[in-house]
């Protein structure tokens, strides 16, 4: 027993082991019904990875801000919205060639979501939960408005990308190159990330502001360069996120960030939200799930976007620290 | 004689006396445009309400408002609308045979939407009033959408994603009004009872309000179900307004309007709901003039297009919350007494 | 005995907060335990009222297993208790912070309590009548501990001194049995401390009650407890008579060694 919570305490071999689990448990009940030919099931599975790579990276922003602020940023969703219509007009407009157009998007979007921590967040700093919890919603209310108002409400067609769109197909399993490119692109974006918090100094000095903000400010770290470099690269992974999203699922619209940024931040409490491996188990955990319950029943597609509230509700009532985390005794 | 009847309460009946008989003498008098404007101020009021109980006087955070409004709205949609209507509506799929049967007046539907809106509060309670602070948020928020794609999904009862047509419109003034006003008198009478004691103790300090004997769990659910009947009937209301019930009158964008006024008018104040309530009702028709291009001396004033609107009203939300967090009446209310001090020169400040 | 505990133990991840303790409270003492800070004094307070739940051991209160029940039941049991550090109902008013604390004692549902008509009798509309029972007694409290002069400010303006003594004022409208009074005199100058002591028996007697106290201040301790427990590092390394405390070398080196 010891061994198994030990597994699951600090380790990213508890995200793959955790996927490892869901797969094997959809496989087997797959082949049980043996409805699914395994051609078909494999193809869901690429679409079910890729998606939920897809709702880790976004998740990690939430996870980012969530640890040190200790509050949701609502706006996230927009501004992974945001980041597609970057990508839209670098891609339309400019007719940027991809790689530039990813690089482009991700280096402006952060910007945003600058802006968004500078006028919406940091002046509540210190005022009541409650108050930063509205502000952050009416950010998001004004990043969709705003969206709308610029760009219209009608959806427009992201741009496509041959080389990223295009079929290819192994034995008689088809899927799209953006299908592997997703959870490799995750998979380094990763890998960057940890490396960072835990080698630089900067890292560590964000670990220490999301272990106890009052004292490390006290240690000499300046908090607002900390928080803003949050947002930078809670965004910029969004942003990366968002461009893979548009090439997989073309059709943006300005309330679009609102369920895959509701879906992540579930996302990020499921695995854990004091954990940046949460979110990625999370994400996994949402995506896989929900593709491949509308795979294995067709009859309930409809209800696919309530699968993620589902899930959340069962976790919150099981282990309401998520799955990596630990419970932490309110002192009083 | 003069002893037995308190001038506050007298002012009060008197106050609500002349609001009914304005509501009953407008409803004859105003245009439609005015009356609808008018009526969704009230209703507005009620859901805005219910939701500040929550959210004002308990101190939870919940944004699952457009949920329990959807529950309200469908059950006057789907008891209301007369028998030989319904196949117009539900021409894909029949309506399930046993609904189909079944057609109440108005009020029953009401009262119906109410309660089924306070069941579900009580099932999703149990589990959900133990998150705190935005966790409580977020699932709230999903519930309410689980409930929009449940009445998505619901084909035989709810016609799905194509909605409920031919809803009996209501336009009567006097019984909105009437509505409101109960909603007033009830809220105020349970706020101002031990029980509304005890849920802002729980707003204050939920550490200390259990220390001192009062069920976290208990209160809060009590607070949350009667706030989900209250935004039920508000939603049947609604609905009633519309004339037409779809899933996407109820997406939970619909509950940041109320998040708003709730904010303007002051989080754990009853008059600051009603007063915030006309305000934005009114401020959003009146900012309307945003999203048709604009002329002025005969040249077109750019940035006028559709979608305007709701961008300068998100920018209000957020200069509100930014720079006035205490909304108009803080936690405070308006009263008979605060006009007589108004009056003969104010000396002492009430802040 | 009121209150007893059988190897009361907390631990925080690895840390034993509280370890193995046995405490005995006699009905109508005052009984107090002290230790030097981080000691776990506030931990036991905490495990008696429910706030956590502890890892081992039992807690009972008269007759009844009360461990790990929740705190509004506890309180409901007979237990109430102060904050460490002051925690009113700081927007509210005196009287409010006094009378919310009745809560617990109403027999009204909340359907009663909403459609309330005074003048009926009290079987169809029980309200009126409770509401002004509520209302003499917080009166009376408030009264008795000499706060009604200010009855209408908002608590937090109150100046220090009587925010804790609202504090303990809010403690006794629940009507305990035992009272819990943590750290009473923390931040009182001597001729405050010597004022509250008498103030504390004065309460024992008035109100029956059982009190037990964490404190620092020694002068007060010994003045007043009948038995005093000692901790230090979540471990019980004393108990007896304020005489044997104060002649025990393993209590006057635990104080001599840290800087309290």
């Amino acid at each position: 027993m010891p061994s198994i919570k030990k597994i699951f305490s600090n380790n990213l071999s508890a995200a793959i082991f955790v996927i490892i689990l869901v797969m094997a448990l959809i496989a087997l009940y797959a082949m049980m019904l043996g409805q699914m030919p395994v051609a078909i099931f494999l193809q869901h599975l690429v679409n079910g990875i890729s998606l939920g790579s897809l709702f880790a990276l976004i998740a990690i922003g939430y996870t980012m801000v969530y640890t040190i602020l200790s509050m949701i940023n609502f706006a996230h969703g927009d501004i992974f919205m945001i980041s597609l219509y970057f990508a839209f007009f670098a891609l339309s407009t400019f007719r940027m060639p991809w790689v530039l157009a990813l690089v482009c998007v991700a280096v402006l979007t952060p910007l945003v979501g600058i802006l968004v921590e500078r006028f919406a967040y940091r002046p509540l700093r210190n005022a009541p939960k409650n108050s930063v919890l509205i502000s952050a919603i009416g950010t998001s209310f004004l990043l969709e408005n705003a969206a709308t108002y610029l760009f219209g409400g009608r959806p427009k067609a992201f741009p496509d990308i041959p080389s990223l769109t295009r079929v290819i197909s192994i034995r008689s399993v088809n899927f799209q190159v953006v299908s592997l490119v997703i959870p490799l692109i995750t998979a380094i974006a990763l890998a960057i990330l940890l490396n960072f918090i835990h080698r630089t100094k900067t890292g560590i000095a964000m670990r220490a502001v999301a272990k106890d903000y009052e004292t490390a400010k006290i240690m000499g770290v300046n908090i607002n360069q900390i928080i803003a470099l949050t947002f930078i690269i809670g965004s910029a992974l969004a942003a990366v996120g968002g461009f893979m999203w548009g090439a997989k699922y073309p059709g943006i619209t300005p309330m679009m960030g609102v369920m895959p940024g509701l879906k992540c931040f579930v996302a990020a409490v499921v695995g854990g939200i004091s954990d940046i491996k949460g979110a990625v188990v999370g994400g996994f955990i949402l995506g896989l799930g929900e593709v491949m319950i509308v795979a294995l029943f067709p009859s309930i597609s409809g209800y696919r976007d309530a699968f993620a509230f589902v899930v959340l509700i069962v976790i919150l009532l099981v282990k309401p620290a998520g799955i990596l985390g630990t419970r932490v005794t309110e002192k009083v | 004689m003069m002893k037995k009847i308190n001038p506050k309460i007298f002012m009060t009946l008197a106050a609500i006396a002349l609001t009914l008989a304005a509501a009953f003498v407008l409803n004859g008098v105003l245009d439609s445009y005015l009356k609808r404007i008018l009526n969704l101020c009230a209703i507005y009021t009620i859901i805005s309400l219910s939701l500040n109980l929550v959210n004002g006087f308990t101190g939870m955070f919940s944004l699952g408002q457009a949920g329990f409004m959807a529950v309200g709205a469908y059950s006057v949609a789907i008891f209301t609308v007369p028998i030989e209507l319904r196949p117009s509506s539900f021409y894909l799929v029949p309506m399930n045979p046993f609904l189909a049967r079944i057609e109440l007046p108005l009020i029953a539907a009401l009262l119906l939407g109410g309660l089924f809106a306070a069941l579900f509060a009580l099932v999703i309670g149990f589990p959900v009033l133990r998150l705190r602070g935005d966790y409580l948020a977020i699932a709230t928020l999903g519930f309410s959408e689980i409930i929009r794609i449940l009445f998505t999904n619901m084909q035989s009862i709810t016609n799905g994603a194509l909605g409920i047509k031919n809803v009996p419109p209501l336009s009567n003034m006097f019984l909105i009004y009437l509505a409101m006003i109960l909603t007033i008198i009830l809220l105020h009478l349970l706020l101002t009872s031990s029980y509304g004691r005890a849920f802002k103790a729980i707003r204050e300090d939920e550490i200390v309000a259990e220390a001192m004997g009062i069920g976290l769990l208990k209160h809060k659910l009590l607070s949350f179900v009667i706030s989900a009947f209250f935004a039920g009937i508000g939603g049947g209301l609604y609905g009633a307004l519309l004339g037409t019930v779809d899933p996407k009158n109820f997406m939970f964008t619909l509950t940041y309007n109320f998040v708003l006024i709730i904010v303007l008018g002051g989080l754990g104040s009853i008059t600051g709901t009603v007063i915030a309530s006309f305000i934005i009702t009114f401020g959003m028709e009146w900012l309307r003039f945003f999203d048709s291009p604009l002329r002025l001396f005969g040249v077109v004033i750019p940035f006028f297009q559709p979608g305007l609107r709701m961008v300068v009203f998100s920018i209000l939300l957020m200069v509100l919350v930014l720079f006035f967090q205490k909304g108009i009446m803080g936690q405070r209310e308006f009263s008979f007494d605060m006009v007589r001090r108004l009056f003969p020169r104010k000396k002492e400040n009430a802040s | 005995m009121i209150l007893r505990t059988e190897d009361l133990t907390m631990q925080f991840g690895g840390v034993t907060a509280v370890d193995a303790f046995n405490l005995r409270v006699p009905e109508g003492e005052i009984i107090s335990i002290i230790g030097p800070n981080g000691a776990g004094k506030t931990t036991v307070f905490n495990m008696i009222t429910g706030t956590y739940a502890p890892t081992k051991g039992k807690i009972f209160f008269g007759d009844k297993d009360i461990t790990a029940k929740n705190p509004s039941q506890i309180t409901k049991a007979g237990i109430a208790r102060t904050f460490q550090n002051i925690r009113l109902f700081k927007d509210l008013t005196v009287f409010e912070n006094v009378i919310i604390a009745k809560h617990l004692h109403l027999k009204s549902n909340w359907l009663q309590s909403m459609f309330r008509i005074s003048g009926l009798p009290s079987w169809l509309s029980p309200y009126p009548a409770e509401e002004q029972r509520f209302q003499e007694e917080t009166e009376e409290l408030l009264e008795k501990l000499e706060l009604s002069d200010q009855k209408d400010a908002v608590s937090s303006s109150l100046p220090y001194g009587r925010q804790r003594r609202l504090e303990i004022a809010r403690a006794l409208a629940t009507q305990p049995k035992l009272l819990l009074l943590d750290e009473p005199a923390a931040g009182m100058n001597p001729q405050e401390t010597q004022e509250l002591s008498s103030f504390i028996e004065r309460l024992r007697g008035e109100f029956n009650l059982t009190i037990l106290l964490i404190e620092h201040h020694m002068d007060l301790v010994m003045d007043i407890s009948k038995h005093i427990y000692v901790m230090e590092f979540g471990l019980n390394i004393a108990e007896g008579a304020p005489t044997e405390i104060q002649e025990n070398p393993k209590v006057i080196e635990a104080y001599l060694g840290s800087d309290d």
